[in-house]
């Protein structure tokens, strides 16, 4: 062999590893890529993660407004129902005279100060005087003086609003 | 040459790999620069458009309102308070089959076919992206809607699934006492802009602002990122007056005016030590929560925004005008002669002959020839400066739209009769607030306390703010308010206001009725009256300060006395014990108030109607007119203040200009 020849062959890239030397290379290649791989899976994963909170989060944040929507509703609805108009609408549906009715709004009608002893003594003294009928639920000074046994009908009567809640909507 | 065999080329492998791989390498290359030209022109020279597509599909700006502030009266009872509601819209670039969608949707939402087709194609045409279908759904109808309009091959994150139908955030007012003090709340329009009372006053306050949130959407639809560009929110308002006075003052007042069968009334009640309003009724009111159904005309707050005469009941003013410079004692003498004084060659008469009384029994009998003798007393300049101090003639600063001043004259303007006109009420044009504060300023030992409305204003995240309380102006002398307290006091027991008698409370006040002017014939109408009753209770250490006017009573006799003084005494007996007030008087029978004193009985020799004509112009209440059978017309004639026929000249400018606009104010003023 010339020198030339030595010289071209010792330039080659097929010069002999020894198995050991193969065997390091793979193991270091294959670290490479696993490590490659795994990063890339736990982008993948945290991304994917980050946009399932963010559709969560969004969820979670229409329920609130949902809940914070009803909520209002509700308080609405509790106002209207106690509203001395609505009371007496009820009670002259329910064959209350209008001096009961005077009773009942002296109590009722104050919640900062429902008014004084003689007051609701008095108030529950004309409505025991007068006809035994039942009272709308709507206002704490009515549930003081409800008949127990008149529920069914009053029920009957005054049917409840039917108060849908959003919140079972959003999560549906 | 035969055998020569032909000479194989020899194939270098190596060659052979190279070209190949040079035009594996050409390959790559051209479709590699293929790929860039093709990048290159959709980065440079279709960028934005690629851009906004992309944003477009991915990103979403939604714009909603805050949701407008809420109103409460003293005891947070919300009386004005907004609620979310939905709007269901198109997208017509999103709809390919606009008719059969038109269909689809009116058969559902029972709405007209060709009128949504109409407004789907227009919308398409105009690449709108937002066509109304349906406002302010609750959640009731919204929930019906979405069961109703579901389409099965629609893949869609939000509701309802049907091709290019999508919810808007929209919110709407709701007032839950309905007419109830309607005309102090006021309301606010679609827009969310208030239109009347503290809707409108305090608009900056409770307006929502429009924010915008930045959503960033999946394939499917679904919000995934969400970024919201806040703004201030609104801030609540609490008013001082309470729903439950302010029921009862609304019944009474309805009452009143039933009773009477009067054509509207207006109460207000004050509370004398704060100055605060709580209760402020108007009859007949509206309901805010269905402003297409209202009159326009029960939209106006009579309380401050009309004007009238006030008649005896600014007798007030004259007697603490002479209280307070120490002209007499309320148990002096007066002498009211034989019913009959004449100022300025005016002849100013009693409704019925005194003879010589107290002070107190003058003012109780609401003798007119003694209140005038009273003024006169006191002289143009002290008199004006009372009715200056006392709050007349300017806005009492109440915190609501569209208050009046009232109309007075300077004495520079004033006719040789105008300081006895004024005496007994007239040539002076009042609001029923200013009375009122008038009243409370001489029931709080004569510290006048601006009339206030709101209690506090809360902002978000801020310490409630409470509206100021004035530290108060004194206007008279303690000793002169209790005086007049006093003779307020003869009124109700012995005079004219006896129906105001209140069963376990004491009370003070005064009557008072004026002719109205009737601005279409621009003459005074002796057939029609205002009538009032301003008083207070407990008369000895008053809470509170009720002022009650009705406009045109036709029923029976129609003084203050007959028709207002009831209305006060139903508001005051039921108001007072809910506001534990300690029960200061004797229970009464109805018997004892069944001896009246008309306050307006007629006087003999007192014909307005000829006293008018003879004097060839215009008139005045001289005497209160009788309750009874309506007279005809007075006419009034432009420029007749002057000294007329037989020499006498006549009264000016003595109206109750209810239903006046400011322009026929003013020309009554000037006339």
């Amino acid at each position: 062999m010339t020198k030339r020849e030595q010289k071209r062959r010792s330039n080659t890239r097929n010069r002999n590893i020894s198995p050991a030397g193969r065997l390091q290379l793979y193991v270091l290649m294959g670290i490479f890529v696993a490590i490659l791989v795994t990063g890339f899976f736990f982008a993948a994963r945290q991304h994917f993660a980050s946009i399932d909170y963010g559709i969560r989060n969004s969820k979670l944040r229409k329920q609130l407004d949902d809940l914070e929507t009803e909520k209002r509703r509700l308080l609405l609805a509790r106002e209207v129902s106690v509203a001395p108009s609505q009371i007496k609408q009820a009670a002259k549906k329910l064959g209350i005279g209008s001096q009961d009715l005077n009773a009942l709004q002296a109590t009722s009608v104050n919640k900062a100060s429902p008014g004084t002893t003689a007051e609701t003594a008095s108030a529950k003294g004309a409505i025991s005087s007068g006809p035994q009928v039942p009272v709308v639920n709507a206002s704490f000074a009515a549930s003081a003086v409800k008949p127990a046994k008149q529920d069914k009908a009053r029920k009957e009567e005054v049917p409840r609003p039917r108060v849908v809640t959003t919140a079972m909507v959003a999560t549906r | 040459m035969a055998n020569r065999s032909p000479r194989k080329k020899k194939v270098n492998p190596r060659q052979v790999a190279f070209t190949r791989f040079m035009f594996i390498v050409a390959v790559f290359a051209v479709w590699m620069l293929g790929i860039s030209a093709r990048l290159v022109h959709l980065q440079v020279t279709q960028h934005d458009w690629l851009r906004e597509k992309a944003v477009d599909q991915r990103q979403d700006v939604k714009k909603s309102k805050l949701l407008r502030g809420t109103i409460y009266d003293r005891d947070n009872r919300p009386l004005a308070m907004s609620i979310r509601v939905r709007s269901l819209y198109a997208d017509p670039t999103e709809i390919k089959d606009i008719d059969a969608t038109a269909k689809v949707l009116a058969r559902s939402l029972k709405l007209d076919a060709g009128q949504v087709s109409k407004a789907l194609n227009e919308g398409k045409a105009a690449k709108k992206r937002f066509v109304p279908i349906l406002k302010k759904l609750d959640e009731e109808a919204v929930q019906k809607i979405n069961k109703t309009l579901v389409a099965d091959n629609i893949q869609k994150a939000d509701m309802p699934r049907f091709e290019g139908l999508h919810y808007s955030e929209d919110q709407t007012r709701s007032y839950p006492y309905g007419p109830m003090a309607a005309q102090v709340i006021g309301f606010s329009n679609q827009d969310d802009t208030g239109m009347a009372g503290i809707e409108q006053s305090q608009d900056d306050i409770l307006h929502g602002a429009v924010i915008k949130k930045l959503q960033e959407r999946d394939r499917l639809g679904r919000i995934y990122d969400e970024t919201v560009f806040e703004r201030e929110r609104p801030g609540d308002i609490s008013l001082t007056i309470a729903a439950s006075y302010q029921f009862k003052a609304d019944q009474a007042l309805e009452n009143g005016v039933k009773a009477a069968n009067a054509k509207s009334g207006m109460a207000v009640v004050l509370s004398v030590k704060t100055g605060e309003i709580l209760a402020m009724s108007n009859y007949p009111s509206f309901d805010p929560n269905s402003i297409k159904d209202a009159v326009p005309t029960s939209f106006t707050n009579h309380a401050i925004q009309s004007v009238y005469s006030p008649g005896s009941v600014m007798k007030l003013v004259t007697y603490s005008s002479g209280l307070e410079k120490n002209l007499f004692k309320p148990d002096d003498q007066i002498d009211a002669g034989n019913g009959t004084i004449e100022v300025a060659n005016h002849k100013f008469t009693d409704s019925h002959h005194v003879g010589t009384v107290s002070y107190s029994q003058a003012l109780a009998h609401s003798s007119n020839v003694c209140a005038i003798k009273t003024g006169l007393r006191v002289g143009k300049d002290d008199f004006y400066t009372m009715l200056q101090n006392m709050g007349f003639g300017t806005r009492t600063g109440v915190e609501l739209p569209a208050e009046t001043a009232g109309i007075l004259r300077s004495p520079d303007k004033w006719n040789g009769d105008s300081l006895a006109s004024m005496s007994i009420g007239y040539e002076i044009g009042v609001t029923a607030l200013q009375m009122a504060s008038a009243f409370a300023t001489i029931a709080n030992d004569g510290v006048k306390i601006q009339p206030r409305l709101i209690k506090e204003i809360r902002k978000p995240d801020q310490t409630p703010v409470a509206s100021n309380n004035s530290p108060g102006v004194r206007v008279v002398s303690v000793e002169t308010a209790r005086n007049l307290r006093t003779m307020l006091r003869q009124v109700v027991l012995t005079g004219t206001g006896r129906r105001a008698r209140l069963n376990g409370y004491t009370s003070a006040g005064k009557t008072g009725t004026a002719w109205k002017f009737d601005p279409v014939a621009k003459r005074v109408d002796p057939s029609k009256y205002i009538s009032s009753f301003i008083g207070m209770a407990p008369a000895d250490n008053p809470e509170i300060v009720i002022a009650v006017v009705i406009d045109e009573p036709k029923n029976g006799a129609r003084d203050g006395g007959q028709v207002a003084a009831p209305v006060f005494k139903n508001i005051a007996e039921q108001l007072l014990p809910e506001m534990n007030v300690t029960p200061d008087g004797a229970e009464i029978k109805e018997t004892q108030v069944a001896q009246e004193i008309p306050e307006i009985a007629p006087s003999k020799n007192s014909d307005t109607e000829t006293t008018a004509n003879r004097q060839g112009g215009k008139t005045t209440a001289v005497t209160p007119p009788k309750a009874a059978e309506p007279k005809k017309p007075v006419e009034v004639k432009k420029g007749s203040d002057k000294k007329q026929g037989n020499g006498k000249k006549i009264l000016g400018n003595t109206t109750a200009v209810i239903g006046l606009t400011r322009k026929d104010q003013a020309e009554l003023v000037e006339s």
